[in-house]
């Protein structure tokens, strides 16, 4: 984060959600738009507890894409090498269905497993590399307020006028403003 | 308990995160002692690749023994994090938070000793590959018409599967051990299994999406597994394994053998780690009747088995099946029903039997029964085959004896390993029950109690108060 951006990131911790929501709505009156405003907590909110939009998540479109491509890599796999390594059947057919349905049924549970995870990640931000938006996701000094059950807001891209009684606000509640 | 009685969230994490950041002398003792019979196991690993499979007491007829035996045991017991934790996540029983790491812990490790089985019954533990597909110069790949190829796929599946299952809810709580350790190697450790997590509302959105979908998809892949283990024995024409029903039967007795081990588990992490207060009685009491409920699925399996094969007269089948209830593995046989339905519903049927002490000791019982059920479809199957001057016996070797036993350490170390490192109670979970009023346990009445009064206790997730 630069010097610049520092210098108009509020934060605090709280120990309740309803200062946090108090500080939320006086930010968003003040103009700052919701993208600006990171509330970091020690276990998930309820959607309708802040007046922040609600969240989207693709995850459980990749975890499909991914069942669809581990059970197609799977099917190949095992009816490729049943035509590539031909064994007498007696009659029966080369690409057998019930252990190609096994060996299909597995991949696809592993490219769903695998895909979700991998979006959870890619979408929190947790693979390496992954740069986090205006400053979200960095490391806070306040940090260690949320691993001991406060909840953390963070108002990133302020104006001075807007830093200004934000951070008044902030210190009537908060447990601790950074 | 009531409200007055209820911790808040420096008590919550206080007893929970307090007890990683200090030495448990039972712990490292446990650990010690674990450590030790894991050397038994790779010692005699060691000595088996370096002197060849025939230090076993594998022989025709009986080319099946302890390895198979226990690798069936250990996938069964692995069973305990995909029960109790994906289908209790899925049904939303709230009991559940205390419970689900340790169940999601014993999977992983039971999982990755089960798998270590067919390896070491291998013998030749080197040319493991084989089994790979992938280009090479032998112009051979894998059959995948065996049993035993879907036996590599569908483990690989769900180790894979497991250890994410075990991971993805781990990141939050080793984010608040990396923030909450001193600088130096345990910050950097928890550091690199945070992955950078901060608890942001994205964060905890995608991660509940993930959560979700795993506990979904994790229930029928532990439902294969066991399914096609069975399948092993039930594809053959072997007397005593053509059977429609082993794929359920293998099932419920996995389920319930990793009800065991999780009872024992908790009971063990109750004591030792002073987790009154999360691991409750009605924690004990709601499994326990879980336990009684699948020892007698198990026991009804059992019957169905015996009576189709006792009715059918099929006389390979009927050799088989005298040596069991009535020759030589009798005493065995007999000694498994006692165990695995007599003593668990005699003792669970009540509410005195579903507290700590009792439910680990009938999980104890049925983990014994439970590998004598599989040393019993296993051996005697094996040693009465169809020809009769092929008839054979199976006595195991020191070998064997030591790596079934070193492989109950190289689990326990592993176990005490992880109870030492990062938190055995999931603390974001709890924290979340509590939010809610109602993970039942430390916090539920606490919430209820603050929401009725008005207090600014409910909304605090953890509660705050450091």
């Amino acid at each position: 984060m630069t010097a610049a951006a520092e210098r108009h990131l509020v934060e605090a911790a709280y120990e309740r959600v309803e200062d946090v929501r108090a500080v939320v709505e006086a930010a968003l009156e003040s103009g700052v738009a919701a993208s600006q405003v990171e509330v970091r907590s020690p276990a998930p909110l309820e959607e309708d507890e802040l007046p922040l939009p609600k969240l989207k998540s693709r995850v459980l479109l990749f975890a499909l894409s991914g069942a669809v491509l581990g059970g197609l890599t799977a099917f190949g796999l095992a009816a490729g090498t049943a035509l590539a390594y031909p064994l007498p059947t007696g009659g029966m057919s080369i690409v057998a269905g019930p252990p190609i349905g096994v060996v299909t049924y597995e991949g696809t549970a592993l490219g769903l497993i695998i895909m979700t995870v991998l979006r959870v990640l890619w979408e929190g931000g947790l693979l390496p590399g992954r740069a986090t938006r205006s400053g979200r996701g960095r490391a806070s000094d306040l940090d260690h307020h949320v691993a001991n059950g406060r909840l953390l807001l963070r108002v990133h891209g302020l104006s001075e006028e807007q830093a200004g009684p934000l951070r008044d606000l902030s210190r009537a509640s908060a447990v601790e403003v950074g | 308990m009531t409200a007055a009685s209820q911790p808040s969230a420096a008590v919550l994490d206080g007893q929970l995160l307090g007890r990683l950041d200090r030495r448990r002398p039972g712990l490292l003792v446990g650990s010690l002692a674990s450590g030790a019979l894991a050397l038994v196991f790779i010692y005699c690993w060691g000595y088996q690749i370096a002197n060849g499979i025939g230090v076993t007491g594998i022989n025709r007829p009986v080319f099946w023994g302890f390895y198979i035996i226990n690798f069936v045991f250990w996938i069964g017991i692995s069973h305990a994090g995909t029960l109790i934790s994906a289908i209790l996540r899925v049904t939303k029983a709230e009991w559940r938070r205390p419970v689900t790491r340790s169940a999601e812990a014993i999977t992983l490790f039971a999982l990755a000793i089960g798998g270590l089985f067919p390896l070491i019954h291998l013998g030749r533990v080197a040319i493991f590959y084989y089994m790979v597909p992938y280009p090479n110069s032998r112009m051979l790949w894998p059959n995948f018409r065996s049993p035993l190829v879907w036996d590599i796929a569908a483990i690989t599946t769900y180790i894979i599967g497991s250890a994410l299952y075990l991971f993805l809810p781990l990141i939050p709580d080793a984010a608040v051990m990396r923030d909450r350790a001193a600088a130096g190697l345990r910050k950097r450790f928890y550091a690199v299994l945070a992955l950078g997590w901060r608890g942001t509302a994205q964060q905890w959105h995608s991660l509940e999406w993930g959560i979700r979908i795993l506990a979904v998809a994790i229930i029928p892949v532990a439902v294969s597994v066991h399914t096609i283990v069975s399948w092993d024995f039930a594809m053959t024409q072997t007397p005593g394994w053509k059977s429609t029903i082993f794929g359920p039967y293998f099932v419920v007795g996995a389920i319930f053998s990793g009800i065991a081990v999780l009872m024992i588990a908790m009971a063990l992490l109750r004591r030792g780690l002073a987790l009154d207060r999360f691991l409750t009685d009605r924690v004990f009491n709601n499994l326990g009747l879980l336990f009684v409920t699948m020892s007698l699925v198990w026991g009804y399996f059992t019957f169905a088995e015996h009576l189709t094969v006792w009715y059918s007269g099929d006389l390979f089948e009927k050799n088989v099946h005298h040596v069991l209830l009535h020759g030589d593995f009798a005493v065995p046989f007999w000694t498994m029903v006692v165990v695995n339905l007599v003593i668990p519903v005699a003792v669970l049927s009540f509410p005195r039997g579903r507290r700590p002490l009792p439910t680990a000791l009938v999980g104890c019982g049925v983990l014994v029964g439970m590998w004598l059920e599989r040393f019993l479809i296993v051996v005697p199957a094996l040693s009465t085959p169809r020809l009769a001057y092929s008839i054979g016996d199976y006595m195991p070797s020191w070998v064997e004896l030591g790596i079934m036993i070193g492989a109950v350490g190289v689990f326990a170390c592993l176990y005490f390993t992880f109870t030492q490192l990062l938190p055995i109670v999931s603390v974001w979970e709890m924290r979340e029950g509590w939010r809610h009023g109602g993970s039942g346990e430390a916090g539920g009445a606490t919430s209820d109690a603050a929401a009725t009064s008005g207090t600014a206790a409910a909304p605090v997730p953890g509660g705050g108060g450091a």
